[in-house]
């Protein structure tokens, strides 16, 4: 489980019996899930949220057909739900990424964007094509070409689309972006002109 | 935290998990092994559940991948050791096997030749000037023919292999009879020179009880004489 997979669960059903294997590989695994994407998250809580869902899963054995999908499922679920009930405990680590630096935006600017509001925001003035480009960025799919596979356009269309969505990007984010927010821009894909 | 991560993560719920694709796929997609067109990317625009499960999985890869380049590299690490230790031993097994080689040929008596009827000579310190004459020795028992300069007399000799001039360091001494032949005078003498490590020495004699000793510059080395 590598360096954050030092915690041991203890993965048992409600009467005490250890769990079946495809179970217990499933909570690991959205554990440790977990434990990556949330790392400020008390490490203690989340094996606790952990061993709840293994004991859940323990108890409805026949209706679940993937313990993976299910185990992620209930474990994001109960991060999110801790989320909302201690939205005043969240540490600001958010937008730190070279997205957010490329927009301009620094953290005194993050802690007033409300994540609900931005991302009701984002859902709205993205459209389908932008969403789908953010997510292939965020599955490390960054070349023009390989985006402009991806739509099933071509290399210029990709491009232009990826330049797009910067700006879309920016402008949810902190407004117009300025000229030199553009040249300064880091690579949030591989930018390169031209077909 | 990213932001455009968090968004897919919570932005797009799909319980129902309408039109996802299956678990090996989005595993399949989390390790590249899908191509950049497959349709189950931009699935993940659009359900955040799936989203999720990609990264679970992705993570998981990233986190062996590493492992496995660890491991490949203490692999090759250890590779690298046992190769040097075997080459290590290889080499001093085989060194020790020409040692043995060239002990056992040492231990056979080799006959050379040293003459001296021309040759200038050291006698004491104080004779540098005269002229030297240098002879070569091999490591190895030498039974060896000293013909002596010219005007030496017959009788009981004393010959040395010494490391310095003050025959200090003796390393081998002999003794034998000259005797006149054709108006030179050779004494045979049997040197045990096996100890002797390649470099310069001294070839001494001394006739009998005679106190001077003469000394003439000896190379041992491979392959001599």
């Amino acid at each position: 489980m590598g360096t954050m997979g030092q915690t041991l669960l203890h993965l048992v059903d409600r009467r005490g019996e250890t769990l079946p294997v495809a179970i217990r590989l499933a909570v690991e695994a959205a554990h440790r899930w977990v434990r990556r994407e949330y790392p400020y998250l008390d490490a203690a809580v989340v094996a606790g949220w952990a061993e709840d869902v293994g004991k859940a899963m323990g108890g409805r054995l026949d209706d679940i057909r993937s313990p993976y999908r299910y185990a992620f499922a209930a474990l994001h679920g109960k991060v999110g739900e801790w989320f909302r009930s201690n939205a005043s405990r969240e540490i600001p680590v958010g937008i730190g990424s070279e997205l957010e630096r490329w927009a301009g935006i620094d953290r005194s600017t993050q802690r007033v964007i409300y994540r609900a509001v931005l991302f009701d925001q984002l859902k709205t003035k993205l459209s389908e094509r932008d969403r789908h480009i953010l997510v292939l960025l965020q599955q490390d799919i960054t070349s023009p070409a390989s985006v402009a596979a991806a739509l099933g356009v071509s290399y210029a269309a990709g491009a232009k689309a990826i330049q797009r969505v910067k700006e879309r990007i920016s402008t949810i984010l902190v407004g117009d972006p300025t000229e030199e927010q553009f040249q300064a821009s880091p690579h949030i894909c591989e930018s390169e002109s031209g077909g | 935290m990213d932001l455009m991560k968090d968004f897919f993560l919570e932005a797009n719920p799909n319980p129902e998990r309408i039109g996802c694709p299956e678990e090996r796929t989005l595993r399949a997609l989390a390790e590249d092994r899908l191509p950049a067109s497959h349709p189950a990317r931009l699935h993940l625009a659009s359900c955040s559940e799936c989203f999720a499960e990609f990264r679970g999985f992705r993570g998981d890869w990233e986190q062996s991948r590493k492992a496995r380049r660890r491991i490949i590299g203490w692999a090759v690490a250890a590779s690298l050791i046992v190769a040097t230790g075997i080459g290590t031993w290889k080499y001093q097994h085989s060194r020790a096997a020409q040692i043995a080689v060239v002990q056992m040929a040492a231990a056979k008596p080799v006959n050379a030749n040293v003459d001296l009827f021309n040759a200038g000579t050291i006698r004491g310190e104080d004779d540098d000037a005269n002229a030297l004459k240098q002879v070569s020795l091999p490591p190895a028992i030498v039974k060896l023919s000293v013909t002596l300069p010219r005007f030496s007399e017959s009788g009981r000799y004393g010959v040395l292999v010494s490391r310095d001039k003050f025959g200090n360091e003796v390393l081998a001494k002999g003794s034998g009879d000259a005797v006149a032949n054709a108006g030179k005078v050779i004494v045979g003498v049997t040197l045990d020179l096996r100890a002797a490590k390649p470099g310069a020495y001294f070839l001494a004699t001394v006739r009998g009880s005679d106190n001077g000793m003469y000394y003439y510059p000896v190379q041992i080395s491979h392959g001599a004489p």
